[in-house]
């Protein structure tokens, strides 16, 4: 049986979609893209497109994407082309399709935690924020590590903007599938020095999560010594698994080589 | 409940179920061009331009659709004659089914290049495309067709 709407609402505010979405079975539509492949019963669905989330602009020294912003209008906005060498655009690029990226909305990539996101993990290796109606801001890990707030509407997603250097890698049966396994790497450049080191690994297949020792021992020092410990300490602390497309103990090797030449990438 | 859509430059008003995705509610209302390949976001054989930009009708909530524009390759068959002769040109087309889907990128492809926003060199057009599968082809004729097409060298 496909998903069953039984009735369909474009509030003009996010007061009312708040509203709205407090009726049971009631739920918020992003590009509608995924809720597609369910086969769910949704007694209300309530469309965001007229609330006015949809714009990316620059705001106390972030850039603000709003959550019905679409990937492809992300991707190709100035300041995200801009932001560390492009890196967000070119990862954004690699999500599937031209076609689905003109659909598929920040929010509704975010909001669900899907363990195969690259999205998720491109952004995790930012400093970056999710803003919630009701919950409030918060740092995209701990929206990550927690239970998602119940009922709400994420309304903005948020990168602090500084110079970072930064690198996305990913593994693939096939490029236009998805990715077993991917991998992320930034890091601040101040005075000739890269500090600040965020590390990423997603798809174990569980979601994108940071390497806390990883970036930890990279913020004393990059030279081989301290990358290979770096290394052996992520493939230590996340963990992995297997699924039908592959092992966890291969996921866990291949993480290790990608988050290499991320971390290669980065330095330069 | 209604929606008005302005398909191929004009406005019509549609009854629909909430339940309904675009391609559904198209082939309904006589856009044949627009193919059900997997329906699942994969193929792009029902892709459409929505406001102007490629999207796929099999995932796009129709009702999300009210007071937006959509052009099917119907729309465009004019323009892309040239297009069209292309592919005869080079036996491309077997069975047929991706080719409606596919002209709908090329005519976006052509104005994303135009506007400088897609390189013109063979990486950027086989990555542009990368959503419109064929299970005929092998896609050698069509890429000969779309290289020549667009110009790229
Ligand atoms: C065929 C296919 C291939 C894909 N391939 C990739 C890939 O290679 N890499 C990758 O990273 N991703 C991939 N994705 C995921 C894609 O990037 C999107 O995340 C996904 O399609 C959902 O986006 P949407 O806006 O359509 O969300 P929807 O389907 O509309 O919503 C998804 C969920 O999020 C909730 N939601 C949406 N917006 C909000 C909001 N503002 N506040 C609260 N809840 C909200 C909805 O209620 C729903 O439960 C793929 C998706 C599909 C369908
Ligand atoms: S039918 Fe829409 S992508 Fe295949
Ligand atoms: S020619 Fe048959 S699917 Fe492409």
């Amino acid at each position: 049986m496909p998903l069953k709407i039984l009735d369909y609402v474009r509030p003009k505010t996010l007061e009312r979609a708040y509203e709205l979405l407090q009726k049971e079975g009631a739920e918020i539509l992003g590009g509608t893209t995924y809720a597609r492949l369910s086969n769910r019963t949704i007694k209300l669905a309530i469309d965001l497109q007229d609330v006015g989330i949809s714009d990316i602009y620059e705001e106390d020294g972030y850039i603000v994407i709003g959550a019905m912003a679409r990937l492809a209008n992300m991707q190709f906005h100035d300041l995200i082309m801009k932001y560390a060498d492009g890196y967000l655009y070119s990862a954004i690029s690699y999500v599937w399709s031209v076609q689905l990226r003109n659909i598929a909305t920040v929010g509704g990539t975010i909001v669900p935690k899907w363990g195969f996101s690259d999205f998720i993990t491109a952004v995790l290796a930012l400093p970056s924020e999710v803003e919630f109606y009701k919950a409030g801001r918060m740092k995209l890990e701990d929206f990550l590590e927690n239970p998602t707030p119940k009922k709400d509407i994420m309304t903005k997603l948020l990168i602090k903007k500084e110079p970072r250097k930064a690198s996305f890698k990913f593994m693939r049966n096939s490029v236009y599938d998805f990715s077993i396994v991917n991998a992320a790497v930034s890091a601040k450049e101040e005075d000739g020095k890269l500090t600040g080191w965020r590390v990423v690994v997603g798809a174990r297949p569980g979601v994108a999560a940071l390497s806390r020792r990883a970036m930890e021992i990279l913020n004393d020092g990059y030279d081989e010594s301290h990358i290979e410990e770096a290394i052996n300490a992520m493939k230590e602390e996340l963990k992995f698994a297997d699924d039908f497309r592959w092992s966890g103990e291969y996921r866990r090797e291949v993480a290790g080589a990608l988050l290499r030449n991320a971390i290669g990438e980065v330095i330069g | 409940m209604k929606i008005k859509v302005k398909i191929n430059g004009e406005w019509k008003e549609w009854e629909i179920d909430p339940s309904d995705y675009l391609l559904d509610v198209l082939r309904r209302e006589g856009y044949l061009s627009v193919k059900r390949g997997c329906d699942t976001g994969t193929c792009g054989t029902c892709t459409v331009l929505v406001d102007g930009f490629p999207a796929l009708s099999c995932s796009i909530l129709a009702a999300t659709m009210d007071g937006h524009e959509i052009t099917t390759a119907e729309g465009i068959a004019d323009e892309m004659e040239d297009y069209m002769k292309a592919l005869a040109a080079e036996g491309a087309d077997q069975c047929g089914f991706c080719s409606p889907g596919l002209m709908v990128m090329v005519y976006a492809l052509k104005k994303e290049i135009e506007n400088g926003k897609v390189e013109k060199n063979e990486e950027a057009v086989k990555r542009y495309l990368i959503g419109n599968l064929c299970r005929c082809s092998g896609y050698l004729g069509q890429q000969r067709a779309i290289f020549k097409f667009l110009g790229v060298k």
